[in-house]
């Protein structure tokens, strides 16, 4: 792993405010509330997935490519399947990949950034090789690869996002607990004699924990992206809808040529804003525990001079 | 602003501050009144105070000297350089003094060298700027060459060897890197160098050496220094006159010596009793309270809360900054006039008079007004 | 030199890593269950003699470690194997991937990085205005538009009026020899729809980074003090501010070069690019086991290399940098 991603950038955030705090800070940015109305919203839509999709994914209900009307508001993909369905279904599925890879990544990553940065040492010699390893293998190779050769099923494709992302995570976590580690208050109460377990339980993790969310946030968007990026490359079960392979089906079966742009935009739209919408929330959690008071000085704007009104002449 | 701080009579001005005004714009909105009226003379080669806690508006009075305040910053004033307010027309018209006549030692000058380039071509890149190497006739090569020697001079003079300045800034201690920030103003021949805080942050040692220094540049260079600190002992070494700021604005100012033995204001009497004494034995005594907010207008005098000598008067009217007459003592307190502490009356009251001796001393309290001891309340 | 120490610690970073990169290699294609080499009888068109002869020239017989070893001789030779499908030494044919998948990736990557750190420069110069918030929300929605959905976007506008397949007209030379400059040109009109898609993929990161350096740095002490020397706005900018706000940015293509290649192999994939990426994808539709095993080699030491690249870049811009 390069050690310039190691030294810059990835140096802990101190978070001095209580989770409390932060929430509200983060919920007052505008991005913040955006990104994560997009994300529920999402959320919802695929928990209601069963009930709300009008036509199902399976059976063939309108014409190939059939162009968006009325009753097919996004209009039919290339087996003549409603693409509305089809997107409100494959998104259940995609998030539920999404999601599923990024908690594996965080439990692993965020175990691994407390271990690594707590015990120090050896431990953490080990642990960061493996990660920096880890993190010098291209993802998407190493994922078509991985794919390839355990087979191309859903709980595969879980696996292989959960093993490429727990080692940022991992990083970043460590660089936090090393730092917070260092502080006094930690060092009382090793002195007391509080065992490791309780340090890290009360002490550690709160300071962790929201720059963790921040990270999950965040990697949602690239489990997202990841998953899109096999099922379109052919490395995902083509039986199952997700937002990867409505993408893959369009692109195989030459929906440019046919023109059938709503077999490609509405899919690559509700992408783009569930990636955009983890990216704002997990922006705005990090800006929120990282302020930035500064002032620029040096700007397009100038300060201003205001004429002396109504000031005599000055009496010496 | 009534009154100013000359000096010496019969010296001619070399820079005149006039009324020196700046407010900043909040973000919430509002606006926040941080210099109220500064004004002060300076002449070549004097070495002048500026006094304060922190935040009373000392660094931001000799940055808006320099125009160079942030966006939401708006100032009133003058600053006349050789008659001329440069001030005048805004960034544009102080721009071209900056560096050649009036030059800037920042606090902290840790971080106010670039971390990516070497000490001398920082040195030098004013130089060249400025166009302020000897006159030769070969092209850009040979200029840049005399700027990077004439840099090497300057490093000289500041103690630092020549050589050392192909180093970058992480390398040089502390200590090293203020002085080649002293160097770094010097580039241009500066006629007034601005330092602010120049030792803070450093160790005692190496803050005698950086205020020998000072001192030497300004005698042999004739250089102006305006002198900004909260350090009290320094100034009364090192400066000949000083103004000391409360709340954006000069409460009293003359020269050190008037300012230390004829203490016109309970702000500086204070500020004297809270610096601690090595030899004494004296109680150190902190000024209890805080500054007033600068984003309202006060009313009254805005030491009040924290004076030990208030009188009503203060309460209404805020006093302006007026030279001070001769001190005579009050007859003893006024029958009535009961449960006076002991401090109190060791505090000679005040008189006015008629304006004689050094009439380069003034104060802004009210004290310094009365015709007749106060009503005080009794204790 | 300065800090000769750091940049042979890097360097042997570097090379420990192909090592281990190499041996990860080995173990997921050789010792993993399921692989074609475990079990020959899965190599497609297999004829007994050609199993054999993959044998004898693997040492499949052999204990892993030996086969391992064997391994590591023959990639010092150069030798990968030969792809199934071809024939032909999988070497020879990677060579050629890559000869075409660098001017490509080069010309989509720099010009993210300079439309980014332009687009950067100018958002924080005139931060909070109008072109900022829309320069910055456009970086914003083209990071998060997928790969294949921006390629699929440019291949409905752009296609009818650029190639869209194909590094070049197969049927250019049919008629007599082309001339190298038209050879280049064909070339050239064949690039532009995959480097462009690749460029707007990557560039706005690059936007949003180097948007919040420059806004970092312009609040650093040493702006105010070359104001105070006198300098003009834009020599400020272009001596203390830009430079330093450009480290962040080596660090960022450093950490962005996983997906540099990820991106690449998307976009060989929609434009049939013949290059790494697009070898990498038909051999594992058409199980050419040795050419997946060599192409994925290759990937992960160009992405070593290129971060050893990014590391001594670094450290040549910023003297901080020494331990």
């Amino acid at each position: 792993m390069s050690a310039i991603a190691t030294e810059a950038g990835l140096a802990g955030q101190v978070s001095r405010s209580r989770g409390g705090l932060i929430r509200q800070a983060v919920l007052e940015r505008k991005a913040a509330s955006l990104g994560l109305f997009i994300i529920v919203f999402f959320v919802v839509l695929a928990l209601a997935a069963p009930v709300i999709a009008p036509y199902s994914t399976t059976a063939r209900t309108c014409a190939v490519f059939a162009p968006p009307s009325a009753k097919h508001w996004l209009g039919c993909d290339d087996g003549g399947i409603d693409m509305l369905s089809e997107i409100i279904s494959g998104g259940r599925v995609s998030l539920i990949i999404g999601f599923a890879a990024t908690l594996i990544a965080m439990l692993i990553g965020g175990g691994v950034g407390i271990v690594s940065g707590y015990f120090g040492r050896w431990i953490d010699i080990t642990l960061m090789r493996i990660t920096d390893y880890l993190l010098v293998i291209p993802d998407l190779a190493f994922a078509m690869v991985i794919a390839d050769v355990w087979g191309p099923s859903l709980s595969h494709v879980i696996a292989v996002i959960a093993i490429l992302e727990w080692a940022t995570t991992a990083r970043i976590i460590r660089a936090q607990v090393m730092s917070v580690k260092e502080r006094v208050y930690i060092k009382r109460a090793r002195s007391i004699g509080a065992s490791h377990a309780r340090i890290i339980g009360r002490h550690i993790l709160p300071q962790v924990g929201p720059l963790l969310m921040a990270n999950t946030v965040l990697t949602v968007a690239v489990a997202i992206y990841l998953e899109t990026a096999l099922a379109f490359l052919g490395l995902e079960d083509p039986s199952k809808t997700t937002w990867g392979t409505i993408l893959e089906h369009a692109f195989d079966r030459a929906a440019v040529s046919a023109g059938a742009w709503w077999a490609i935009v509405p899919d690559g739209v509700v992408i783009t804003l569930l990636i955009m919408g983890c990216f704002l929330l997990g922006q705005a959690i990090e800006d929120a525990l990282n302020p930035r008071l500064r002032v620029a000085h040096l700007s397009a704007r100038r300060w201003a001079l205001r004429p002396l009104a109504g000031r005599g002449p000055d009496a010496i | 602003m009534t009154g100013t701080t000359r000096p010496a009579a019969g010296t001619p001005s070399l820079l005149e501050v006039r009324d020196l005004h700046v407010w900043f714009r909040l973000p919430g909105g509002g606006e926040l009144h941080a210099v109220q009226g500064v004004g002060f003379d300076l002449a070549a080669g004097e070495r002048f105070g500026l006094v304060g806690e922190s935040g009373c508006g000392k660094t931001t009075s000799i940055l808006a000297m320099m125009g160079l305040l942030p966006p939401n910053a708006s100032v009133a004033g003058e600053v006349r350089l050789a008659g001329t307010d440069i001030l005048a027309g805004g960034e544009d018209s102080v721009r071209p003094h900056r560096w050649t006549d009036l030059a800037m030692v920042f606090q902290g000058a840790m971080n106010a060298l670039n971390p990516v380039r070497t000490v001398i071509s920082q040195i030098a890149e004013p130089i060249i700027l400025h166009g302020k190497d000897a006159p030769w006739a070969a092209g850009s090569r040979s200029r840049a060459a005399a700027a990077r020697k004439r840099a090497g001079e300057l490093l000289e003079l500041v103690g630092i060897p020549a050589g050392t300045g192909v180093r970058y800034p992480h390398e040089f201690s502390g200590g090293m890197r203020q002085r080649a920030a002293i160097a770094m103003a010097l580039a241009c021949d500066p006629k007034v160098l601005l330092a602010d805080e120049p030792t803070t942050a450093l160790d005692v040692m190496v803050q005698a050496q950086i205020m020998d220094l000072l001192v030497r540049l300004s005698e042999e260079l004739g250089l102006a220094l305006v002198l900004v600190t909260h350090d009290l002992p320094v100034v009364a070494q090192v400066c000949q006159r000083a103004a000391v700021m409360y709340a954006g604005e000069i409460v009293e100012t003359g020269t050190t010596d008037a300012l230390f033995h004829d203490t016109r204001h309970p702000y500086t009497r204070l500020l004297f009793a809270a610096t601690p004494d090595l030899y004494a034995d004296d109680e150190v005594t902190s000024i209890p309270g805080t500054p007033p907010r600068l984003d309202r207008p006060v009313v009254g005098c805005p030491f009040l809360p924290r004076c030990d000598s208030a009188v009503s008067r203060c309460e209404s009217e805020r006093p302006a900054l007026r030279p001070v007459g001769a001190r005579q003592v009050a007859a003893a307190p006024r029958a009535g006039g009961a449960g006076l502490g002991d401090d109190r009356l060791s505090q000679p009251l005040i008189v006015a008079g008629p304006p004689d001796g050094d009439a380069g001393h003034a104060a802004a309290c009210h004290l310094n007004d009365l015709v007749e001891a106060p009503e005080r309340e009794p204790a | 030199m300065r800090g000769a120490d750091y940049v042979i610690r890097r360097m042997g970073f570097a090379l420990l890593t192909i090592f281990v990169a190499i041996t990860i290699n080995f173990f997921l294609f050789r010792v993993l269950p399921g692989t074609v080499v475990t079990d020959l009888a899965r190599v497609p068109h297999s004829t007994p003699q050609l199993r054999h002869a993959l044998t004898v020239e693997f040492g499949l017989d052999k204990p892993k470690w030996e086969q391992y070893l064997i391994y590591l001789r023959e990639l010092a030779r150069g030798n990968m194997g030969v792809s199934f499908a071809t024939q032909q030494p999988v070497s020879r044919l990677l060579l050629n991937d890559l000869k075409n998948t660098i001017p490509m990736v080069t010309i989509g990557t720099l010009g993210a990085i300079v439309v980014g750190i332009a687009t950067g420069i100018l958002s924080a110069w005139r931060r909070g205005s109008a072109s900022d918030h829309v320069s910055t929300n456009l970086a914003i929605a083209f990071y998060a538009f997928p790969t294949q959905f921006l390629g699929l976007m440019l291949l409905i506008v752009l296609g009818g009026l650029l190639p869209t397949s194909g590094m070049e007209n197969p049927y250019a030379g049919v008629f007599g020899s082309q001339s190298t400059i038209a050879r280049m040109q064909d070339i050239g009109l064949h690039l532009i729809l995959p480097a462009l898609t690749l460029l707007l993929t990557l560039y706005g990161e690059f936007t949003l980074i180097m948007r919040s350096s420059m806004l970092e740095t312009l609040g650093e002490d040493y702006v105010l003090t070359a104001r105070a020397k006198g300098l003009s706005d834009r020599r400020v900018i272009a001596r203390h501010v830009v430079r330093n706000a450009l480290l962040p940015i080596a660090t960022l293509v450093a950490l962005s070069i996983g997906w540099i290649v990820g991106g690449a192999i998307l976009v060989e994939y929609i434009f049939s690019w013949p290059g790494i990426g697009q070898a990498l994808w038909q051999a594992i539709n058409q199980r050419d086991y040795p050419m997946l095993q060599g192409g994925f080699l290759v990937l992960a030491v160009s992405v070593v290399v290129l971060n050893l690249l990014a590391d001594l870049a670094y450290f040549k811009l910023d003297p901080r940098i020494s331990q």
